[in-house]
């Protein structure tokens, strides 16, 4: 099947110019970056265009692009890096995101493209520049790593490989930034229609009468070797290719154990570094914004301005902003290890376990980054270049327990098996190994079902391995914090605010008690501490009177008989509802939602929970209760902020409606197994 | 152009033939030099492969026997799961017993 690849929509170029479109003088010029993956490309575009890049998806697509601003000889450049790809003609998702773009299908056609070139690897990287100018778009070559060329014996003359190709030919080297003035001067004189010094000739002469399509490969191969013959020297040094330092190290980080061993070691440190450096800010970001709540409280007067600043705007934009080091620092650590080459060989250690339930190797990254929030996770996902293999991943990710869900496990195996520890570690690693459990067999379920067939084998290029770059590390973080700020973040907030008045409308009187509390506590001679206790103890009562009467109150007595099975009174139906928004607060609502008047000191809060009762004054954590809310919580979405990922990541709401029904399903499912059969047992 | 039908090693008929008969690229030993014949592969994959690299006019190179199979074109290392490998008809042209006079084997087209 040959895909139709047209020229882009610009006047065919100048068959004595290539790479001189002689362009009127404008503002800005467009200028893509287009290359193999591993080329440096990434490492040219930060280069070029520093930390102010705009992160988007191509329209109708979920490829992102980045689009940043430069400058070269005085003209504006706007350059979009286009994702990697072998070659513009297979019908891969990122061939085809890039044959549209440089058609100008969606977007503005570009005026000019830079296709970055590996110097070590140069036939392979010729075809795609060779399709590139079968296209008519004008190209300038960007020769990079030519540093390491040199070392492996290469010399390469830019001029005569110029003449041979029919477009500029630049020798750069990306990570030092070596070449970049004269990259910068070659655009400009490119987009200006000037000749570039050393370049004359037609562009991919030698490819007259070709098609762009996969069937023509061998004629673009022999356009490649062709021009390299005639322009590199030093091939009989570059002979000698086994690297035995690459090789020992792909035997190990590959081999069954052993690869296994190493992986779980790289794991285990990527996450403890995620979890222990990551707290840090985090901390500091939930003191700051608990400081600016409390600072707001203070100067504006009570009412409902005071409630929507202090517990929908800046309660929203905290419950955002708190995931952003998470999300930094793991795409800061990916990017290290990426960098260095392993990933790819990780990737193939994970393919032999994932690949029985339907997943690739790539998966690991997302399914692992989850186990600390299913929001960097799924983002992650891109790592994975098959869409059906990407959306599963995205689909049971939120499967893995994420720490979100910790607080909520500590505190049920806590009261199920408080004076028991042993036990109450076993049910901790139980839940663990449940939602991973669930994540596999629904992936397994997934693969045979709505997105059929087995995943993609594994064909994937081993990166040469070197030192990470610490520079393009704090780039991509920086990029990808900004991208989920700008995008995931509006929308949590926006869904911060709902539920925020969902909890706090309508306003309902104060109990009769909470009258008499405050009537006390302000009676003449009440001892100042004993008023301070009245006080406490009237707002719990106006606490829990308010949650039981508001919109989401109502909702949860509402709704409470279907939650009935499960064993949950409506005092818990409204703990599982206002948890929607995220897990975590289902402990400090049923708090709230518990605390007996009389008890603002004393009893510790599992103690008290313990005893708690229903409205019919049987205990309300019973075992059977517990059991099954432990295991709605490991397998239930309840994270409104991951659905709103899911959404930005799978380009679909439906894709996130999705993941909230069958989890939700899932969850209600097996924890009315889970109560029903331990209530059957006499633990109800 | 030289397409990569599927096809299927066939018996050969001498020994001249067993020499150039295919053989499934999982037969194959680390060291080995061997060039690509065809494949039972999906038109997507095998395009990749291709432009990887790997195609029946480049020699590669076995640089890992078993899962993953790490073969070497040119300057690519190329990762492949059991299952693309066994799908990969390949000629083989040296072992590693008889290229083991050479320093390293030697490869036509270096870049």
């Amino acid at each position: 099947m040959s895909p139709a690849v047209t020229s882009p929509r610009r006047a065919p170029a100048d068959p004595v110019a290539s790479g001189a479109p002689g362009l009127p003088e404008r503002s800005s010029y467009r200028v893509a970056l287009l290359g193999n993956p591993n080329t440096g490309k990434t490492t040219l575009f930060n280069r070029l265009c520093g930390v102010l890049s705009k992160t988007s998806n191509f329209p109708g697509t979920t490829t992102s692009a980045r689009t940043g601003h430069s400058q070269a000889d005085g003209l504006n450049l706007e350059i979009v890096d286009l994702p990697g790809v072998y070659r513009l003609a297979l019908e891969l998702p990122e061939s085809q995101v890039c044959r549209a773009a440089l058609r100008g299908d969606s977007v503005p056609p570009p005026d000019l493209a830079v296709v970055v070139i590996d110097a070590t690897n140069l036939t392979r990287n010729l075809v795609l520049l060779g399709e590139l100018l079968k296209m008519n778009v004008p190209a300038v070559a960007a020769l990079n790593m030519v540093d390491l060329a040199r070392r492996r014996g290469l010399s390469i003359d830019p001029a005569r490989l110029s003449a041979r190709l029919g477009c500029p030919v630049v020798a750069i080297v990306a990570r030092r930034g070596d070449g970049l003035p004269e990259l910068k001067t070659a655009i400009a004189a490119a987009l200006r229609g000037q000749t570039s010094p050393g370049f004359s000739g037609t562009p991919a002469a030698g490819l007259a009468g070709e098609r762009l399509d996969p069937e023509a490969f061998p004629a673009y191969e022999d356009w490649a070797e062709q021009a390299i013959a005639d322009s590199v020297g030093g091939r009989k040094a570059v002979g000698s290719m086994q690297d035995s330092f690459t090789e020992r190290l792909d035997q190990a980080f590959t081999h069954p154990v052993l690869g296994m061993l190493v992986f779980l070691g790289v794991m285990t440190g990527l996450f403890c570094a995620l979890f222990i450096l990551a707290t840090i800010p985090m901390d500091l970001i939930e003191a700051t914004f608990g400081h600016l709540g409390e600072w707001t409280v203070s100067v504006l007067p009570p009412g409902a301005v005071r409630d929507l600043i202090v517990d929908g705007v800046i309660a929203g934009i905290s419950g955002s902003v708190v995931f952003l080091p998470q999300i930094c620092l793991l795409f800061f650590l990916i990017s290290l290890l990426e960098d260095t080459g392993y990933l790819a060989r990780a990737a193939f250690v994970m393919d032999r376990l994932l690949c029985r339930f339907g997943l690739p190797g790539q998966a690991f990254v997302p399914l692992l980054s989850s186990h600390a929030c299913a929001i960097p996770g799924i983002a992650s996902a891109r790592l994975i270049p098959d869409r059906h293999d990407r959306l599963t991943t995205i689909l049971v990710a939120p499967l893995m327990s994420c720490s979100a869900r910790v607080p909520v496990y500590v505190f049920l195996t806590g009261l199920l098996f408080g004076d028991r520890p042993l036990l109450a570690g076993l049910a901790f690693s139980a839940c663990y190994l449940l939602g991973a459990g669930a994540a596999l067999l629904t992936a397994f379920v997934t693969r045979r079902t709505i997105l059929k067939g087995p995943s993609r084998p594994m064909v994937l290029e081993l990166p040469s391995y070197k030192a990470p770059s610490l520079r393009n590390a704090v780039l991509v973080a920086f990029d990808q914090g900004l991208n989920f700020l700008k995008t995931a973040g509006t929308v949590i907030m926006a869904i911060c605010l709902v539920m925020w008045w969902l909890n706090a409308y309508p306003h309902s009187e104060p109990p009769a008690e909470a009258v008499e509390l405050r009537l006390q506590a302000e009676a003449p001679g009440a001892a100042p501490e004993r008023a301070e206790e009245l006080i406490a103890q009237a707002d719990l009562l106006e606490a829990r009177s308010a949650q039981a009467n508001s919109y989401a109150g109502r909702i949860g007595r509402t709704i409470q008989p279907v939650f009935a099975p499960l064993g949950y009174d409506w005092q818990l139906t409204v703990g599982v509802l206002t948890s929607f928004l995220a897990r975590e607060v289902f402990v400090s609502t049923m708090a709230v939602l518990l605390k007996e008047p009389g008890e603002f000191e004393g009893r510790g809060v599992r103690e008290r929970l313990h005893s708690a009762t229903r409205d019919d004054g049987s205990p309300l954590f019973t075992t059977a209760a517990s059991a099954s809310l432990l295991v709605f919580f490991v397998l239930a979405m309840q994270c409104l902020s991951t659905l709103v990922v899911t959404r930005r990541e799978s380009g679909s709401w439906r894709w996130a409606a999705l993941q909230l029904g069958y989890m939700t399903a899932l969850a209600y499912v097996f924890a009315l197994v889970t109560f029903q059969s331990l209530r059957l047992m006499g633990m109800g | 152009m030289e397409s990569l039908k599927t096809i299927q090693p066939v018996e050969a008929a001498n020994a001249a033939e067993a020499a150039e008969a295919p053989v499934q690229l999982t037969q194959l030993t680390q060291g080995s030099a061997a060039r690509l014949h065809g494949s039972d592969l999906l038109a997507d994959d095998l395009a990749l492969l291709e432009a990887l690299g790997m195609t029946r006019r480049c020699r590669f190179r076995v640089c890992k026997a078993g899962d993953p199979w790490i073969v070497q074109v040119r300057e690519t290392r190329i990762g492949l799961s059991s299952s693309v490998a066994s799908r990969l008809f390949v000629v083989l042209e040296t072992t590693p017993e008889s290229s083991s006079g050479d320093a390293a084997p030697t490869f036509e087209a270096a870049l």
